[in-house]
């Protein structure tokens, strides 16, 4: 079959409503059968793109992330960050940003991000004079950095399709994810100051200020201990998800008191169910991305690339513009799936950083979440606070357009991104 | 009469199925907890004991792939795959019925694909894993059972949405 031809089959599974990792298979297996090839190839990888141990961190992050999200760690880092911007004007905004941050710390995607931190703040931050518009926007554009800092499954993903490291990536995340912070509250300074934001805060929970602090020390060891423990080489990044995993079912049991064995047995379930979703979709893509670099249609691609990209920079600000109109469509998993084996080679040959090239595309994809017409984190969103998807769209333009400017601070100036990486080596 | 019979078999159908759901659901999670407790074994036999387990890698790979497969049929039941809903914006019921009848055709031909091209491997090549000596039919079973399972629990879930939201709302008599 012809590219046009595969991806137009693609497109219409997709938009009949088709599960993507069906769409993504049956595209697979069409073109396998039109290229003449032994369809046994479907079964076999179907089994080994998921027989990866490195893949494995996924699923104990998910877990980790569901834990602590039950054990109502959430409503103590949203108490830590509220208090920390309490007197500002707009210091819930501000608030909701910095749990964001927080959050990022512990889970690994945006859409735990903006579940978890959505139920308190859509529907809190009105009761405080914020617009529900308004209240949904700065939740859903913050939790783009939850798959930024570390831990993050999309880059447990692309570590195994770009052969990085995980840890490496894990730590290029962290100065990129404080500057999508940083350009959320941008957003919400200058709308303090044209607009006008109320003063008043969120309270989650009501805990004396040691308590509090106590907690959150504890919870912020997790992102340390992954670091500094997979870095001195006492376990992997993978072995190191499992141990999070018991760390925060030890918290959550003996500590918060707020976990018992049904939620960690309801944890559990939902954790693999979340996993098999996104393992079936890997399955399905590794099916694709297979045939279509067997019968080179991925060169053809790289062949109309190379035409206007001989400027690393260009070639960066490329990879944004298209991921961002993929994005429309795609969401970052499938994108990493699909997309990363295709440009990976250009940048390698222009001489990009690896770090930098992986920020580019991780941050340029997660923006598919936030994005119309399927962005699934204006949807999750506007449900939790029962807002119109058409007024979402609206009210979150203004930080899609922050974001794409910290992206493009990235791509000018890479020494952000790659420095502590290399600091860490 | 034979209407009847038919509903009657329809609804044992999709209750059976639900709990065939609920099965793969639980032992799904069972397995994911059994990773886990590998995976802190085997840290744990590294630095305590002197002798670290070598299976231990093995196991959590093969398990994560059937709990994968297994667990698979359930998100299958219950619509959590990920979907693009776009279709839901379309205003003719029909134009949704035969969406939603296509996408189940498409689930349908690639499990069979899937489990026609994968029953080779069902059969006992008398092959064995590196470490923990287990036929190797054993891990590649589940992609070809789990696509059996998803089978049955996608025609499930397809018609119990006909169940939920009946196009033709039968006139009392």
């Amino acid at each position: 079959m012809s590219p046009s031809a595969v991806f137009v089959l693609f497109f219409f599974f997709v938009l009949i409503g088709a599960p993507i990792a069906i769409a993504l298979g049956i595209t697979g297996a069409a073109s396998a059968w039109f290229a003449d090839f032994p369809m046994v190839l479907i079964p076999t990888r179907y089994f080994s793109s998921l027989d990866n141990f490195s893949l494995l961190a996924a699923p104990f992050y998910i877990y980790a992330g569901e834990l602590m999200n039950r054990g109502g760690i959430t409503e103590t880092l949203i108490t830590a960050a509220a208090k920390v911007t309490r007197s500002i004007r707009g210091g819930a905004a501000y608030a909701n940003i910095l749990a964001s941050v927080f959050f990022a710390g512990i889970s690994g995607t945006a859409i735990a991000d903006t579940a978890a931190l959505g139920k308190i703040f859509i529907n809190g931050m009105p009761k405080q004079g914020y617009t529900r518009e308004f209240s949904a926007a700065v939740t859903v554009a913050s939790s783009m950095i939850g798959p930024i800092i570390p831990p993050s499954v999309i880059m447990i993903v692309y570590a195994s399709v770009a052969q990085v490291s995980i840890i490496k990536l894990f730590i290029a995340g962290i100065v990129p994810g404080l500057i999508l912070g940083f350009a959320c509250a941008v957003v919400v300074f200058i709308t303090a100051v044209t607009k006008g934001l109320p003063k008043g805060q969120i309270n989650a929970v009501a805990k004396s200020g040691k308590k509090l602090a106590f907690e959150s020390i504890l919870v912020f060891t997790i992102p340390l201990f992954i670091v500094f423990g997979t870095l001195s080489g006492v376990f992997t990044a993978t072995e190191a998800g499992g141990v999070a995993c018991v760390y925060a079912m030890l918290l959550g049991v003996f500590v918060l008191r707020t976990l018992n064995g049904r939620s960690i047995f309801d944890a559990l379930r939902h954790a693999m169910r979340t996993t098999s979703v996104l393992y079936l979709v890997i399955a399905g893509a590794s099916v694709l991305s297979y045939v279509l670099t067997i019968t080179g249609v991925i060169n053809d691609v790289r062949g109309l690339t190379v035409l206007f990209a001989h400027d690393p920079t260009i070639f960066l600000f490329f990879i944004l513009f298209v991921l961002l109109v993929v994005g429309f469509f795609l969401e970052p998993g499938v994108q990493v799936l699909l997309l990363a084996p295709i440009f990976l080679p250009i940048s390698r040959s222009l001489g990009i950083d690896e770090m930098q090239f992986a920020m580019i595309f991780l941050l340029s994809g997660t923006l598919s979440l936030i994005t119309p017409p399927v962005g699934i984190c204006l949807f999750v969103a506007a449900q939790i606070g029962k807002i119109p998807i058409s007024r979402m769209f609206i009210a979150i333009l203004p930080f899609l357009a922050a974001q794409i400017i910290a992206i493009s601070l990235l791509i000018l100036l890479p020494d952000l991104i790659t420095f502590l990486p290399n600091l860490a080596e | 009469m034979k209407k009847n019979s038919l509903s009657h078999s329809l609804v044992r159908f999709l209750h059976y199925t639900k709990l065939l759901a609920r099965a793969a659901d639980w032992l799904a999670a069972a397995l994911l907890a059994a990773i886990i407790a590998v995976n802190i074994l085997s840290i744990v036999s590294r630095y305590v004991f002197t002798s670290p387990i070598g299976w231990g890698e093995e196991f959590m790979r093969y398990a994560i792939i059937w709990a994968v497969f297994i667990a698979a049929s359930a998100t299958f039941r219950h619509g959590e795959q990920m979907v693009i809903d776009l279709i839901d914006l379309v205003p003719s019921v029909w134009v949704r019925r035969l969406a939603a009848f296509a996408s189940l055709v498409a689930t349908l031909i690639l499990a069979a694909i899937v489990i026609t091209f994968g029953f080779p491997y069902l059969l006992d090549t008398g092959q064995v894993s590196p470490s923990m000596r287990i036929p190797m039919w054993f891990p590649y079973s589940a992609v070809v059972i789990g696509y059996a399972l998803i089978a049955i629990q996608a025609v499930a879930a397809y018609l119990e949405s006909f169940i939920q939201q009946p196009i033709v709302t039968e006139t009392p008599s």
